[in-house]
């Protein structure tokens, strides 16, 4: 890692997207027309579990406009996606499982004449006992979802003798916390357009992980993979979705077999009832500790619904173990995490993957310590608090790059700045307190990131990586990273993102990755490239490679003041010594999987670290909470563009928000009651409180120079800041979110009883 | 389709002789904002729609002889920004400047809060307090529709948006000396039907320490906004005092009777809060008048 | 088969005669037959923001709107914000503040902030948040589009003297 300052990176320089988003020519997948384009609609199950017994099509194809109707049966390929396991049909064959399985596919000229095809569909149906909890999905006998079984999965994590432990602890608290399910809620509605020419499959989507996709959909659709190119349009928020079965494929379905360009569009109602959607969590979290506020023990069980499918439940399941236990040093610590299908909706990736909810959990657990030993916030959490060498609850001895409690002593000096209002007789104002870590990266396995950088004749640079800008800043800090890599300005860069045809695989925007993982491969790609370089300019210039800087588009050298060459000629040069004018750069974190028993291990290769506060003024007439302050600083080893990272922060804490007060997918009996911004309540700008985001920088050794991650830990400290400071306003503590004004005044109205 | 055809006629007779022609498969369009919502959703039908937002008669916010008149194609914005209604009937202003976001007040109108006969809307409530009516033409005539009578249940009006066209909303001022407040809880602070609303007028007697007359309308806690007519009497009953106010507040939560709703609370809790902010709403009055 | 009308609306500063269904959708007519997509759709339901435009000068919702409402409209869609290829001090401010991450809601956001500065320039935060309560993002937590936005009012003004930075 380079000590020397930089000229680019930690400079918050406008988005390389910027522009075109600002004057509408940004092109997002719904954006795209071609001529003679077909529009497709699902007809998606209304059962929560049934048979299928037969599908009748023949009315909806015999429609005005509709050139053909698509089932299970014109699926050539597997008809099965699903990142961890392939368990989910593109269109359903034997059953349906949640309400919102695709059944048949409309193709039709205009996209209002395939709405009204699709509604003429007759399915029969058998219906199934719908289970709608993992309560009832692991009761003996219970109906099966899967044929395996409703048990998706189960881990354990054991780490010294918390029984043992507990009994010699001076505090011991339990405590049961739920979570909501929530709706990831872009502003852009997912959609994708294909066209099928000379037998080859482009497919234009907003995607995560164009390669994944690409190799998904060529599979379960039934094209072979190098006949199928992704390409990544403009992504208009992701937050852990938009990847896996989206309106892409079906495109490519129907491009495939009308021979015609095909485009689909979820509406909104579509995009809550047919997507991914956070698990909903109970945990049971005990805690012990010594009357001088160190924790001695955990122990904590996760029971989480997963959903009619696997999707990415696994990921959640592992990433929720390893952080469950909070950023603490507790020696003794078992937990168990059991996720089950029902017949609700998919549970998938979401931005945090299952640390959300339990930071929820563990901060609240250390709140209700500390007011029970009656300790400040912050002392107890630099009492055990990790620091660089701190041992993790898999077992990992963190290296150097922890800076939680650099963030802890920023947070504590801007909440002392701010000051607290008076309480009133009707309005009690009350700070809280949370802190939290992150693993960056997927979680004890193998996740590598890919980039690729040419030079054309020009001088002009080109990176290819695999992953597009989900709106996080990807792409510009990307650029960032290898400019500052090349000593070179950032216009000489072209970026070309998210094309399986010339992209590399760089994995999965996700598990907040991107900078740490792919941005290192930029900058080793970059690195590498630019030593092929100084050595082709070595040669005119006279001067040792390793002394020839890249500035202002010239090649020099110290050595040689008065020659200098430019990168045209350099590039000139390297043919002519058939230098290679590319470079690829692959970095892949270490880690050691977790033990399957004991879930001990090195997962990530690094953790990001963050502490907030949030200061709440309470109507205990009402329950109505509004948040006036939220202080947020994040650990990210080098903040790569600062505005960025900040803008990062103040999206995550509107996310945290919602999640604390506002956000709650209401289901019935598997039917989702509230499927749109009508009755699902994200933050306006009228309910956002003043944010104040600071970065501290604990640079991580690994990372391109010394990033690390924000996009998650963003939110995660969030809702337990809220959520804790609502006990400090009031005395209540909320274990369920979200804390509505009724579930408030619920708690107020049992206090006042007793 | 989900309308055939749409036409905007320069005068009232324009309009009703197109709705006539349509023979009930028309309808008035103001706004839009719920019918075109409705009208795709297939939630109501129309084939003909006969825009009345260029018809200038329409228009226009004033007062005359003790009576303000607000016109039909007066929109949420305009009532809420008007200065007459904003000292004259302020829980009137309060209430269209929240209804949605600001965008759906630049477009919807106050009429068309009343012709879609929900039970919360944040315009037809304070009108209900304010004793409104509505004037209304068709081919038989003219009249006047107490605000009261112009809901048949949740979502149907009184008013037959495929015959007639409303041009009026009128209501006499509150009077010197009164007061009026909205209210309003919700779930977030835009774009949000509320939970619960309220407009409360109430007109002090100079002479004693009674209220000389209480006028509170509530939603959404009946098919149409609701007036707490035990808890108005109640108000007008006695020497103003704390022991009032709180009865009162409690004869509402009764008279109102919310039920439990998925989306609005349980009952318990929607009683009281209309208890908890009329207490408040109404001690905020008596502080100012 | 349904007959096609012809209505005429400003876009932009031009008259556009367009021919469309009668019951043709603003947003839709906008997108498709005039090819200006940068207009979004996020909903469709009138509870997102991501399709405002300004229409005779004021900001509204283009998912409601039937297209012949907006005959003989002026209207302001994101592509007319810049002029003759010189960003409005609104796209500036947005851009150098950090205010654009995923962009979807942004060209709604614009106009809607747009429609606020041309009513009161000089707008407080309150002001800021209550002009685009009815534009929800989901990246940004509002916070420096409100700052971008009173940034360029001040710019309007004429009281910041140094106007845009020039890209590094």
């Amino acid at each position: 890692m380079s000590k020397e300052s930089c000229d680019v990176v930690g400079r918050s320089v406008f988005r390389v997207d910027g522009l075109d988003k600002l004057t509408g020519k940004a092109c997002y997948a719904g954006d795209i027309a071609f001529p003679g384009m077909l529009h497709l609609k699902l007809l998606r199950s209304d059962r929560p579990h049934a048979k299928i017994l037969g599908i009748r099509t023949a009315e909806a194809q015999a429609y005005p406009g509709v050139v053909a109707v698509f089932t299970c049966r014109d699926i050539p390929g597997t008809n099965r996606i699903g990142r961890e396991r392939p368990d989910q049909p593109v269109l359903c064959d034997e059953k349906t499982r949640f309400i919102g399985d695709p059944v048949a596919l409309v193709a039709a000229e205009t996209p209002e004449a395939a709405g009204e095809a699709a509604a003429l569909i007759r399915v029969d149906y058998e219906d199934l006992p719908g289970i709608y909890s993992p309560e009832e999905a692991l009761t003996p006998g219970a109906a099966k979802i899967h044929d395996q079984g409703n048990l998706m999965m189960e881990q354990t994590l054991l780490r010294g003798d918390p029984d043992r432990a507990l009994k010699d602890a001076d505090v011991v608290i339990t405590n049961t916390y739920r979570t909501q399910m929530v709706e990831h809620a872009y502003l852009e509605p997912e959609a994708g357009v294909a066209r099928f020419d000379e037998g080859k499959m482009t497919v234009w989507m907003p995607s995560k992980y164009s390669h994944f996709d690409q190799r998904e959909l060529a599979d379960a659709i039934g094209i072979p993979r190098e006949k199928v190119r992704v390409v990544n349009t403009t992504i208009g928020g992701c937050f852990g979705d938009k990847t896996s079965l989206s309106p892409g494929y079906y495109a490519a379905l129907a491009a495939m077999k009308t021979g015609r360009p095909a485009k689909m569009v979820y509406s909104r109602e579509e995009s809550f009832i047919a997507t991914r959607k956070r698990h909903p969590f109970i945990i049971h979290h005990t805690t012990g500790a010594s009357r001088d506020g160190r924790i001695l023990a955990a122990k904590i069980e996760i029971v989480a619904d997963t959903g009619a499918y696997c999707a990415s439940g696994p990921t959640v399941l592992v990433k929720s173990m390893i952080h469950a236990a909070g950023p603490y040093e507790i020696p003794d610590v078992s937990m168990k995490v059991t996720f089950a299908y029902t017949n609700n909706p998919v549970g998938g990736s979401m931005r945090g993957l299952g640390v959300p909810q339990v930071a929820f959990a563990h901060e609240s657990q250390i709140d209700i310590l500390a007011k029970q030993l009656g300790m400040d916030p912050f002392a107890i959490r630099v009492k055990n608090g990790f620091k660089p060498g701190s041992i993790t609850a898999t077992g990992q001895r963190l290296g150097d790059s922890v800076g939680l409690v650099e963030t802890m002593a920023a947070v504590r000096a801007e909440m002392a700045r701010i000051g607290t209002p008076r309480s009133t007789a009707s309005k009690k104002y009350g700070w809280g307190v949370a802190a939290m870590f992150y693993g960056i990266g997927a979680g004890g396995r193998s996740n590598p990131g890919g980039a690729r950088l040419e030079v054309d004749d020009a001088g002009v640079f080109t990176l290819f990586v695999g992953i597009g800008d989900v709106g996080q800043g990807s792409s510009t800090a990307l650029v960032q990273i290898a400019a500052e890599a090349l000593r070179c300005r950032m216009e000489k860069i072209r970026l070309v993102t998210g094309d399986t045809d010339c992209c590399p695989d760089s994995g999965v925007t996700a598990a907040s990755r991107v900078t740490y993982i792919v941005g290192r491969s930029v900058q080793i790609a970059a690195e590498r490239l630019k030593r092929q370089l100084q050595e082709a300019a070595a040669s005119i210039i006279g001067a040792a490679p390793g002394s020839i800087r890249l500035d202002g588009g010239f090649f020099l050298s110290p050595e040689t003041p008065l020659r200098r060459v430019s990168v045209a000629q350099v590039v000139a040069e390297a043919k002519e010594r058939k230098i290679p004018l590319f470079a690829e750069g692959a970095f892949d974190p270490e880690f050691i999987a977790l033990d399957p028993k004991t879930g001990q291990g090195e997962p990530m290769a690094t953790y990001a670290f963050a502490t907030q506060a949030a200061l709440v003024s309470v109507d205990v007439g009402s329950g109505e909470v509004e948040a006036l302050s939220i202080v947020a600083c994040h650990d990210v080893g080098k903040a790569v563009n600062p505005d960025s990272v900040t803008g990062q922060i103040e999206g995550g804490v509107s996310m945290g928000l919602g999640f604390g007060l506002m956000e709650e997918i209401l289901l019935e009996e598997g039917r989702i009651r509230n499927p749109g911004f009508r009755q699902y309540f994200l933050p306006t700008a009228l309910d956002m409180p003043d944010t104040v985001a600071l970065i501290a920088e604990a640079p991580e050794a690994t990372g391109p120079f010394g990033a690390k991650g924000v996009g998650e830990p963003a939110l995660l400290p969030t809702t337990p800041a809220i959520l804790n400071a609502i006990h400090a306003a009031t005395g209540f503590r909320v274990k369920e979110l979200p804390a509505t004004p009724e579930r408030l005044w619920r708690r107020l109205q049992e206090r006042d009883r007793l | 389709m989900n309308w055939k055809a749409y036409q905007k006629p320069g005068s009232v007779t324009e309009a009703i002789a197109l709705l006539e022609q349509a023979a009930g498969r028309g309808r008035v369009i103001a706004g839009g904002t719920d019918l075109v919502l409705q009208l795709r959703q297939r939630a109501r039908a129309a084939d003909l729609l006969v825009d009345v937002t260029g018809i200038d008669d329409l228009r226009g916010i004033s007062e005359k002889d003790g009576w303000i008149s607000i016109g039909a194609v007066a929109t949420h914005a305009e009532v809420a920004g008007s200065l007459l209604i904003r000292r004259e009937a302020r829980a009137l202003a309060e209430g269209c400047g929240h209804v949605g976001a600001p965008q759906i007040r630049n477009m919807a109108t106050l009429m068309g809060n009343v012709i879609s006969a929900q039970p919360a809307a944040d315009g037809a409530v304070p009108l209900a307090a304010l004793e409104a009516e509505i004037r209304v033409v068709s081919i038989t005539g003219k009249r006047w529709i107490p605000i009261e009578e112009a809901y048949l249940g949740v979502g149907r009006s009184a008013i037959d948006a495929s015959c007639e066209v409303a041009t009026e909303i009128r209501f006499r001022k509150p009077g010197d000396g009164a007061q009026t407040r909205f209210f309003r809880l919700s779930k977030r602070k835009a774009l949000t039907l509320p939970v619960l609303n309220g407009a409360v007028s109430i007109l002090p007697d100079p002479s004693s320490k009674r209220i000389s007359r209480a006028r509170i309308a509530l939603g959404p806690v009946a098919a149409k906004p609701f007036r707490a007519r035990r808890t108005e009497a109640c108000l007008e009953s006695g020497e103003v005092s704390p022991e009032l106010i709180e009865a009162a507040a409690r004869i509402a939560a009764e008279e109102a009777n919310p039920r439990t709703s998925l989306f609005r609370g349980s009952a318990p809790y929607r009683k009281d809060m209309v208890r908890l902010f009329l207490t408040r709403t109404i001690r905020e009055i008596l502080a100012a008048v | 088969m349904e007959e096609k009308l012809k209505i005429k609306l400003k876009v932009n500063g031009a008259w556009r005669e367009v021919e469309t269904l009668p019951d043709r959708i603003l947003l839709d007519l906008l997108r498709e037959e005039l090819g200006l997509t940068g207009t979004k759709k996020g909903c469709e339901a009138g509870e997102c923001g991501a399709c405002t435009v300004i229409m005779n000068g004021r900001a509204v919702l283009s998912c409601l709107i039937p297209a012949l409402k907006a005959d003989g409209a002026e209207i302001m869609t994101i592509e007319g914000l810049a002029e003759e290829g010189r960003l409005h001090p609104l796209q500036k401010a947005f851009l150098e503040k950090g205010a654009v991450q995923c962009g979807y809601c942004t060209p709604g956001m614009l106009l809607a902030a747009k429609a606020l500065l041309d009513e009161n320039p000089e707008p407080s935060v309150e002001d800021v948040k209550r002009a685009i309560s009815g534009n929800l993002c989901r990246c940004t937590g509002y916070t420096k589009i409100i700052h971008a936005v009173r940034s360029a009012a001040e710019t309007l003004r004429g009281s910041d003297p140094e106007g845009a930075r020039t890209d590094p």
